[in-house]
């Protein structure tokens, strides 16, 4: 726009046309399946009729005359002076498509498209005369419970209340492991709670039911059925389940193609039904798309995987299933001849991944395939760990990173074929020296580490100078130019307050000429040796990820914070008749608090909450362990 | 009537349309981006934002640097969305009325490189400030290509 101002009125024009648009193709879809119905027959009336309403208030001649049309039609189904068929649905549709154009055109340019949809409105009045018809048309109903937000601001939002926190951090740091920790003014633990709240809040303000998803797909549902000969049934359920808009916008054309596999491949003619369910599990979302189709063909995929080479084509311990991620393989089973594009699955899962997320695949003859995509229920807040390499920090997302290895530094390296690797538990990963590849000056004075990294199938250990810390990171974009570089997925600012770059991990190794790999991690903790040390994993009351060694507990107790005291400056309990002096790394928010009651000497840790005993790795470092793929502190004793 | 920001850019007296020029700040020492396009310096941090920190330095001949005690908040539209970048300065001068019977052609014998990023003169009383055109600030900055080896 010249002026830089967008005309207000035009802006909810456009806003409220979308959604009432939608609703009516919504409507429109649901009606062919149930023809009769009155409520539908009236809301799809009555979508258009606002439409066409709302365009008398603008200079929009073109896209009144469309809603015109389209609304006469509707008039006459919904006063039942016609039935609805399966043209007039069709030219229904068109008439939808034509309006959506003419709506974003006026958006992109501030004036309407020049020239008359002749044909179109032709076919839609030639469905019947237009009769005058005098409509008594119901309120529309508003909804006075939710307001509209830009994007934009909510975005501005989330990036103060993260800078908030980040202050809140530096002001009142809750690492204190080394003693037991002064309780916080009562004023702290106040700012502490409500930031957290502020922060939790506004997060959710920023969650959307996933059923704005789901209203396209009955669309999408009858063109694809239309365009592959098939009679589909769609099913949708859990659409009321809440996920982070930006999910929302990247998890669309991964759906579109799952589904468009689904029923081209996984249904045999003439049809059959597909589930799309969506629901939340503990700290994310899962999508399931799920056909009862004839399911993939283990022995085709595994003939596709021996023509390109694949290493492991032959071998029956593997999984068959996963060579459909491989790039570049395309079965009948994959390709789509009818579109002419094969939508690998390497690319839906590339998208996926680079979303924090996973999907897996599981498929019987003859009982169809599931499609099961996990997503992190927000993008925008990320664990990450902190490294340090030439005297720079950068930051790595923790959902990519397998384990910590300490080296002595690069000359501890072996080579093969010019390309440096480390040999973990008898397998080689390849290394990527991070140093090489940013231009930087490493600094081994004191060793350095190996990071081992996994992302959109490449393996590789990614070697930094040390790892200093976790950190809960906002992630923020990069813009142009940086953006297009392949070493960062964006920015962040530490709770130092300094600004970090975020590796872009999958772009590291793909510069880094890793290749992808489906071969399973060796070793880890699957295979741990019966003496591997347990452990107990717990969260402590700075809501770090904590190991306490389990053969130091001689018990785990339950109190009421109420009965923590303090005695010369220092956290007690009653305990047993007697007084256990406790360490406590934060503040108690709970009225009951968990107890781990060590011996040797006879301290008890306050912890917030108790994960799992677990086996410790084969490897320790410098403080640090992998631990069901996240980063859990060792607790210092 | 259009109104001038002015800055200093080592021995270059510029002006820029104060239309898109969002806010002037103290900069703290901006992060490196290792394999960044020359000219951009690095990261800063404003209030929560993460913005690309520019040195036009290079594109007018000079040297480049790695810190400026000034930064130009510049806001850039483009397309359908607009970007906000930092543009590193010495001394920030002051906002005036552009009095359009000052402005001139660029000067004959201008650098090549100047000549890019310069859409006219303007003659004020103690000094002759380049005006840059904001287009081709953005050409030099936003779309700096990136080279990986």
């Amino acid at each position: 726009m010249g002026d830089g101002v967008i005309d207000p009125l035009l802006q909810e024009f456009l806003e409220e046309s979308r959604e009432h648009l939608a609703r009516f193709e919504l409507d429109l879809v649901a009606l062919e399946s149930k023809p009769e119905d009155p409520e539908l027959l009236r809301s799809a009336y009555r979508a258009l009729h606002t439409i066409k309403g709302n365009c008398g208030f603008l200079a929009v001649p073109r896209l009144e005359m469309l809603a015109h049309s389209a609304e006469s039609i509707l008039a006459r189904l919904r006063d039942g002076a016609v039935q609805l068929t399966a043209p007039t649905a069709t030219l229904l549709l068109r008439a939808v498509d034509a309006l959506r154009y003419q709506i974003e055109f006026l958006s992109r340019e501030g004036t309407e498209e020049k020239g008359a949809d002749i044909e179109l409105i032709a076919a839609l009045e030639s469905n019947g005369p237009i009769a005058k018809v005098t409509v008594t048309t119901p309120p529309v109903e508003t909804n006075a419970r939710t307001v509209r937000v830009d994007v934009d601001v909510l975005d501005e939002l989330m990036n103060l209340v993260g800078e908030l926190v980040l202050m809140r951090n530096r002001a009142a740091p809750a690492h204190a492991a080394s003693s037991p920790a002064a309780p916080t003014p009562a004023s702290g633990r106040e700012l502490d709670r409500l930031t957290t709240q502020l922060q939790d809040t506004v997060m959710r303000a920023r969650m959307e039911p996933i059923s704005r998803l789901f209203d396209r797909i009955p669309r999408l549902t009858r063109d694809l059925a239309e365009e592959l000969k098939k009679k589909v049934r769609v099913v949708t359920s859990g659409g009321e389940t809440e996920v982070d808009r930006s999910i929302i916008e990247s998890i669309t054309d991964p759906l579109t193609h799952l589904l468009r596999n689904a029923i081209d491949h996984g249904l045999e003619a003439p049809g059959g039904t597909v589930h799309i369910a969506a629901f939340q599990s503990g700290s994310q979302v899962v999508l399931e798309i799920r056909d009862d189709g004839r399911g993939m063909d283990r022995a085709a995929l595994r003939e596709r995987a021996r023509e390109i080479g694949h290493p492991r084509w032959n071998d029956e311990g593997f999984n068959a299933l996963e060579f459909a991620f491989e790039p570049g393989l395309s079965t009948a089973a994959m390709v789509s001849h009818v579109s002419g594009r094969g939508v690998g699955m390497d690319i839906v899962r590339e998208n996926v991944e680079r979303l924090g997320g996973a999907i897996e695949l599981e498929s019987e003859p003859n009982e169809g395939t599931t499609v099961r995509i996990r997503l992190p229920l927000t993008l925008a807040i990320t664990p990450g760990i902190i490294v340090e390499c030439g005297d720079q920090q950068f930051v790595i997302p923790q959902r990519h990173l397998r384990e910590l290895v300490r080296v002595r530094g690069r000359s501890s390296l072996e080579y093969v074929h010019n390309c440096p690797v480390h040999r973990l538990r008898d397998r080689l990963i390849p290394v990527v020296l991070l140093d090489e590849q940013l231009a930087l000056k490493a600094n081994e004075k004191n060793g350095a580490t190996l990071a081992v990294l996994e992302s959109e199938g490449r393996r590789f250990g990614l070697l930094v100078d040390r790892v200093l810390d976790t950190q809960e990171v906002v992630v923020k974009p990069l813009g142009p130019p940086l953006r297009d570089l392949p070493y960062y997925g964006g920015a962040t600012t530490l709770g130092t307050g300094e600004v970090a770059l975020i590796l872009e991990v999958g772009g590291l190794a793909a510069r880094a000429g890793v290749r992808p790999t489906s071969e399973p991690l060796p070793g880890n903790e699957a295979d741990a040796p019966e003496q591997a040390p347990r452990m107990l994993l717990a969260e402590d009351l700075a809501g770090r990820r904590v190991v306490l060694p389990l053969d130091r507990v001689e018990r785990i107790e339950e109190m009421d914070a109420s009965s923590i005291r303090e005695v010369a400056g220092k956290p007690v309990a009653p305990w047993r008749g007697g007084v256990l002096p406790l360490r406590m790394d934060g503040t108690i928010e709970q009225e009951r608090v968990t107890v781990a009651v060590l011996r040797e000497p006879r301290i008890g840790i306050v912890l917030a909450r108790i994960e799992d005993i677990v086996d410790a790795p084969a490897r320790r470092d410098g403080g640090m362990q992998v631990i069901r793929g996240e980063v859990a502190e060792v607790y210092e004793l | 009537m259009k109104q001038l920001c002015t800055f200093q850019l080592g021995p270059y007296a510029c002006a820029l349309d104060v239309a898109c020029v969002r806010e002037v700040i103290r900069p703290r020492l901006p992060t490196p981006v290792p394999r960044a396009p020359t000219g951009v310096v690095g990261l800063v941090s404003l209030r929560g934002q993460i913005l690309t920190a520019f040195d036009l330095g290079p594109s007018l001949g000079l040297e480049p640097r790695s810190e400026a005690p000034f930064g130009i908040v510049v806001e850039i539209e483009r397309e359908t969305t607009s970007e906000t970048i930092c543009l590193l300065t010495d001394e920030v001068g002051e906002v005036g009325v552009a009095d359009p019977t000052c402005l001139e052609p660029p000067p004959a014998n201008l650098s090549p490189e100047l000549r890019v990023v310069v859409e006219a003169a303007y003659r004020a009383p103690h000094n002759l400030f380049l005006v840059l055109t904001p287009s081709a600030v953005f050409d030099v900055t936003l779309d700096s290509v990136v080279t990986c080896d």
